[in-house]
């Protein structure tokens, strides 16, 4: 009886008694919840246009995220670093078409699976080789100074966080949407032989794929590694990826957001409710076994085909 | 007389055309002058709607009336216009009628033969064509009826290769036209100064019943008059929207979307295609609305077949709504008291359901609806009035430029034509139950058929209408029946078979009924049963069955039919008139009519005679005392092949009432 | 339909089939032969396409006739032979670069985006038509918004030549098969190409849907005076739409003529119009 009632009752007892707590719990998951979506977008441009779950997006994070900071430690200032990191990213774009992906055209998904895995490491170890392998800080001048509201405490960098990422959806969705090139990416996803008979040259179109999953990967690395710093467990939020991608629908846009939000509110929220009775930790799998009973429910995701056509 | 009208007459005098409107080409230089910045005509084109103003629609018309007259058009002329609903067609019309001309429409679906009935028969020297399609039937018509001088095309993609003389380009004729204009400057205008009222402003061609199509003439006078009228009577405004898209050729078409654009100022817009009118009337959201009951099923169809498709919250949603609307719509509609619980709740379903589908269907901003051509049924009329759209009934005929009776505001019954319109009599024949009417509107003959327009406009210049009818105590029409298909029961009193007919055909449960009466001493009928309706209805509540010819006979299927019986007896018993048709016995046949047996007409009319003998046994037994009729029928397997089926039917009784006599007396007191 | 083209074409004294006459080769294929494996799909096959005709290509199931169109628009490289097109001799190239030289294609089987709209299908089309550069787009800023609205314009057009204004907004992949196949033309025509490959565009549809087709088919070589090469099974429209006709069998070539010509061959008749068709 006891041990249901700490289950089933005591939780909401404490979120209804003390809600400007459980506030504060919800929008730090939401925050969470940001930086999480902000990874799952690289894999859901990729998997759109490819239909390739690249498991090297956490790597690609942390790639993005050294290759900044190792700018920064050399003197150049971030407005300078950034725009040089984009095109490291887009080079690499360019060279992981040239040297595995044209090879690899009409292959089975799993071996361009197996080729991204490869990958990771490769990134991993790449930048482990150029830029060393201390944790190292980021500071790019975002603000973060905590304030108040409505008895809240926030942060600005979470807010911060958080608009950068609703400004990345929008253009994102535009640029898929309105432009020649998000159709022809677009036309890749869909048929490959059909793109390439309109004269959409497949090549292209994986160079700007994987430049656009690099410079998300980017932003990601730059609010993760301003949050927590620039380590090598970044390359491990691509798991916590997975269960938001299972959530959202792997090729949806707005998938991938809104599954990132919940996972991040519904792991924060059991970590501090539910966490003591079960003894804590619940943040590192809550969000698989969320994931996994969508997985029986909506096993196409949140944002199922429908919602894509529209997206 | 209308402000438009009003504010022309003053201005008439500074213009060249004359001193008075009596002409569309005076009212368009008139509109022209008034409003030329205005839109006059809308296209959707090459997915942009296009827009004329009625200055350069003025323009446009010049140039091509002129580009007629350069081609040898003289006064009298009559030129066809062959095509949907298309801006350039619309200005033939009037450039026609600028330089004498007599513009004869033509529906653009007719096959060759029919198509040359009407150009032979009225002798065009000219004809305009909306594209290639229509160029070869011209062509091929051409060879018969040399008559044609000259074919115009609107649209050239495929006559890239037909090198004909006598076949021009639009563009090229109005060009022609500017050049003739330039060297002759004073003819358009004089030209339309020569029209007046009383002269021939169109032939519009009827199918009739009988025989070969008629060339109704009309004249100015008849279709400004009667499109002043309808304007006067809804209040319509420079400002309305209407989606010109029913025929040309028909008179409905003309008169909304021609006669009344050129008197109100309104702007006409033509679909993109005949395939895309449901979205084109959805971008357009039209306040001025016409359709004949076949379009407006149509789109009932399409919603509720979606509603079953859509999720369970919002099919109840859909459900809950519409009952709401069915209760109190209607009555809010027409002023009447409604209770505030309901008020609020059709308030909350107008956000959440009526406002999302009226826009779906593109009719969010209609004022005035009108349906005409058949009887519609009661429930499909009651749906769009309970949604909050103003649809009413129109009863009309190209013989009366349109308007015999029309509902009016706040008095509408789904099951009258409403009264009389602005201007119109009625009488009723006594003999034959024929409905008569005169009015500004009748139209001044048959072309070429002096005996026709004899038959038809009789003394006193009432014009026959074909319909048999009966007018309420209180002024409304009823229309019961073609009137020659009209009998007597044997005491005398009317009998009007396809109106009892349809009243049961307007059941979901009846898809067929043929009733019987004339010469005999009540009504009895038989009764089809649909199939897919029962079916469901069957299944769902547990009654077996194998067969069309089972189900047709089990007894709850006869209990659910004599209430649909009972209900149009009890409606009968309120008409004095119709009491008598109360239908007293029926039964439900054991196959459906079907017009591979010849019981049925291929547009699924019944065929009388047929039944009459297939049936003659059935009928009898209808008449006599026993409860079952015995039948042995041939019928047609699908491969062609014959069979025989023999069968005892059973034969019910339904319940009659007493006439309603004291309501209808109280109000004629 | 078509039935009513020809009787038009009959009285307006329009010249009949038999009076078109080509001289200028556009693309001729010389001694080509294309094997998967060992296995030969194409062996020794020479045949020419002149500018402006219709030309189909026909021959039982088997006979190499679309891994031909697969050669033609590069899907393919032939071990052996070569190209000319537009008067010169082609590398090896891919099917999109292909495509920039001006040919365009459609699939038996319908290769559409089945995801977008009709409309997005369409301007697919336009892509190698667009100036701008990538980056330009990207950006869908001023000169790029500017012609993005002149390809609309372009497209318009083609929607309206195809008769497909009602269904500009839907889905593809919601659409019927015969309407399908008639956006796959749309998105072909988009391209504005030389050089039109039709792969049995009407397979799978009914009467109705192929005389329409067959009227389309013709009206854009008409209109457009766009070469076309087809494969089609159905003879019939074979014989009425196509000037030559080219018959190939277990991926040799068997026979190359007027329609009427190789009607009356005896080889095809063995080979192939002896056997019943569907």
């Amino acid at each position: 009886m006891d041990a249901l009632y700490h289950v089933l009752i005591s939780p909401f007892v404490d979120m209804a008694t003390q809600p400007v707590f459980f506030a504060e719990v919800v929008i730090g998951g939401l925050m969470a919840g940001v930086m999480y979506a902000l990874v799952a977008l690289g894999f859901a441009v990729i998997f759109k246009a490819s239909g390739v779950v690249n498991f090297a997006q956490g790597a690609m994070v942390l790639f993005a995220a050294l290759t900044l900071v190792g700018f920064m430690e050399h003197g150049l200032p971030s407005w300078a670093a950034i725009p040089m990191t984009i095109v490291v990213m887009i080079a690499l774009a360019y060279a992981i078409e040239r040297v595995i992906l044209r090879h690899l055209v009409n292959q089975p998904h799993i071996v361009l699976f197996m080729t991204t895995i490869g990958l990771a490491f490769v990134f991993e170890g790449l930048g482990e080789l150029i830029w060393g392998s201390n944790v190292k800080a980021l500071d790019i001048g975002i603000p973060d100074q905590p304030f108040f509201v409505g008895g809240m405490l926030l942060n600005q960098f979470e807010i911060f966080a958080a608009v950068t990422a609703a400004i990345l959806v929008t253009l994102l969705v535009i640029f898929l949407q309105k432009t020649a090139i998000g159709r022809a990416l677009r036309a890749v996803a869909d048929d490959h032989q059909a793109a390439q008979s309109v004269g959409i040259p497949l090549q292209t179109i994986w160079v700007v794929v994987w430049s656009v999953a690099g410079f998300i990967a980017l932003v990601a690395g730059v609010m993760w590694g301003a949050q927590s710093g620039v380590q090598f467990s970044l390359s491990l939020i691509a798991f916590k990826a997975l269960p938001v991608l299972i959530l959202g629908g792997f090729n949806s846009i707005p998938g991938a957001i809104v599954g990132g939000l919940i996972i991040g509110v519904g792991e924060k929220v059991a970590e501090i409710y539910w966490g003591p009775i079960i003894g804590g930790a619940i943040e590192n799998w809550f969000a698989y076994v969320l994931a996994m009973v969508f997985l029986m429910f909506r096993p196409q995701g949140l944002f199922g085909e429908k919602i894509i056509e529209r997206v | 007389m209308t402000q438009a009208a009003n504010e022309g007459s003053r201005q008439g005098d500074e213009g060249a055309a004359g001193d008075t409107l009596d002409t569309f080409p005076k009212l368009l230089l008139h509109q022209a002058r008034t409003r030329p910045t205005r839109p006059a005509v809308r296209e959707k084109d090459y997915g942009i709607w296009q827009a004329w103003t009625w200055a350069e629609q003025a323009d446009e018309i010049r140039a091509l009336a002129c580009g007629l007259a350069a081609l040898g058009m003289k006064r009298g002329d009559r030129i066809a216009i062959v095509g949907d609903n298309r801006p350039r067609l619309y200005w033939t019309m009037t450039a026609a009628q600028a330089i004498g001309g007599v513009p004869v429409p033509v529906y653009q679906d007719s096959v060759t033969d029919e198509m040359a009935f009407v150009l032979e028969h009225a002798e065009v020297r000219f004809a305009v064509c909306e594209d290639q399609e229509q160029v070869d039937k011209l062509l091929e018509i051409r060879e018969r009826h040399p008559g044609i001088e000259a074919v115009i095309f609107d649209d050239a993609r495929g006559l890239r290769h037909y090198k004909m003389d006598w076949l021009h380009d639009f563009e090229s004729v109005q060009e022609n036209g500017r050049a003739f204009d330039r060297e002759n400057p004073d003819f358009y205008e004089a030209e339309i100064a020569k029209a007046h009222g009383d002269d021939t402003a169109i032939m519009l061609y009827t199918s009739g019943t009988t025989g070969n199509p008629k060339g109704v003439v009309l004249t100015f006078d008849n279709l400004i008059k009667s499109a002043e009228a309808g304007i006067e009577f809804e209040g319509l405004r420079e400002d309305e929207e209407v989606l010109a898209y029913l025929p040309m050729a028909w008179v409905g078409d003309h008169l909304f979307s021609f006669a009344q654009s050129y008197v109100a100022g309104f702007c006409v817009s033509c679909p993109e295609s005949a395939s895309t009118v449901l979205q084109d009337l959805r971008e357009l959201g039209p306040t001025y609305f016409f359709a004949p009951p076949r379009i407006f099923e149509n789109i009932l169809t399409t919603v509720m077949v979606r509603m079953e498709d859509a999720g369970a919250l919002k099919r109840r949603m859909f459900h809950f709504f519409m009952n709401v609307a069915r209760r109190s719509g209607t009555r809010i509609l027409d002023g009447k008291p409604v209770s505030t619980m309901d008020r609020i709740l059709y308030a909350i379903g107008k956000v959440l359901v009526y406002g999302p589908l009226k826009n779906t269907l593109g009719f969010s901003n209609v004022r005035v609806g009108y349906t005409a051509g058949e009887a519609i049924g009661p429930d499909i009329f009651e749906f769009y009035r309970a949604l909050g759209i103003n649809l009413k009934q129109l009863y009309g005929s190209t013989e009366a430029s349109v308007f015999i009776t029309i509902q009016p505001n706040g008095d509408i019954r789904s099951d009258s034509v409403g009264r009389a319109a602005p201007g119109v009599e009625l009488k009723i024949d006594e003999d034959t139950g024929e409905v008569l009417f005169r009015g500004p509107g009748v139209f001044r003959e048959y072309y070429k058929s002096p005996k026709d327009t004899q038959d038809t406009k009789t003394e006193g210049g009432w014009v026959r209408t074909g319909d048999a009818g009966v007018i309420t105590e209180d002024g409304h029409l009823k229309i019961i029946d073609r009137a020659k298909d009209v009998g007597h029961l044997d005491d005398g009193s009317l009998f009007a078979p396809k109106f009892l007919e349809n009243k049961l055909k307007f059941f979901p449960f009846i898809k067929e009924a043929v009733a019987f009466g004339h010469k005999r001493p009540h009504v009895s009928a038989f009764v089809n049963i649909d199939l897919e309706a029962v079916g469901s209805w069957a299944e769902r509540n547990g009654i077996p069955y194998g067969s069309y010819r089972e189900l047709a006979a089990r007894p709850e299927v006869y209990e659910v039919i004599k209430g649909n019986v009972e209900q149009v007896n009890r409606d009968l018993a309120a008409d004095p008139r119709l009491c008598k048709s109360q239908i007293h016995r029926f039964l439900i046949l054991h196959k459906e009519l079907d017009a591979d047996d010849g019981e049925l007409t291929r547009t699924r009319k019944v065929r009388r005679p047929v039944v009459a003998e297939r049936y003659g046994e059935l009928i009898d037994a209808l008449y006599g005392d026993g409860e079952t009729g015995h039948i042995e029928t041939e019928f047609t397997y699908e491969d062609g092949s014959k069979g025989h089926i023999q069968a005892d039917l059973r034969i019910e009784r339904a319940e009659t009432f007493a006439a309603e006599a004291a309501p209808d007396l109280k109000m004629a007191s | 339909m078509s039935e009513a083209y020809a009787d038009a074409a009959v009285s307006a004294g329009a010249p009949q089939a038999p009076a078109r006459v080509f001289t200028e080769t556009l693309l001729s294929v010389d001694d080509i032969s294309l094997s998967f494996g060992g296995v030969k799909a194409i062996s020794n096959v020479s045949f020419d396409i002149k500018q402006g005709e219709i030309r189909a290509i026909i021959g039982p199931n088997g006979a190499g006739k679309t891994s031909m169109l697969n050669v033609i628009n590069g899907f393919y490289h032939p071990q052996q032979g070569r190209i000319t097109y537009r008067g010169k001799v082609r590398k090896k190239m891919r099917p999109n670069e292909a495509a920039k030289t001006g040919i365009a294609r459609t699939f038996q089987n319908v290769a559409l985006f089945k995801g977008m709209s009709t409309l997005d299908n369409i301007m697919t089309g336009r892509l190698l038509k667009m100036k701008r550069n990538f980056f330009w787009q990207a950006l869908y800023w001023g000169p790029a918004k500017a012609e993005e609205l002149q390809h609309r314009e372009y497209v318009e057009h083609i929607i309206d030549f195809l008769e497909i204004q009602s269904i500009r907004r839907t889905p593809v992949g919601r659409l019927p098969y015969g309407l399908q196949k008639r956006v796959e033309l749309a998105r072909a025509l988009a391209m504005e190409p030389h050089l039109l490959l039709l792969d049995e565009p009407m397979a799978g549809m009914n009467v109705e849907e192929k005389e329409d087709m067959s009227r389309f088919i013709l009206d854009v070589n008409d209109e457009f005076g766009t070469t076309i090469a087809l494969i089609e099974h159905d003879i019939g429209v074979v014989m009425d739409l196509s000037d030559r006709v080219v018959v190939l069998d277990y991926g040799r070539k068997l026979a190359d003529g007027t329609p009427d010509e190789v009607s009356r061959d005896q080889k095809v008749i063995d080979a192939y119009l002896g056997v019943p068709h569907e």
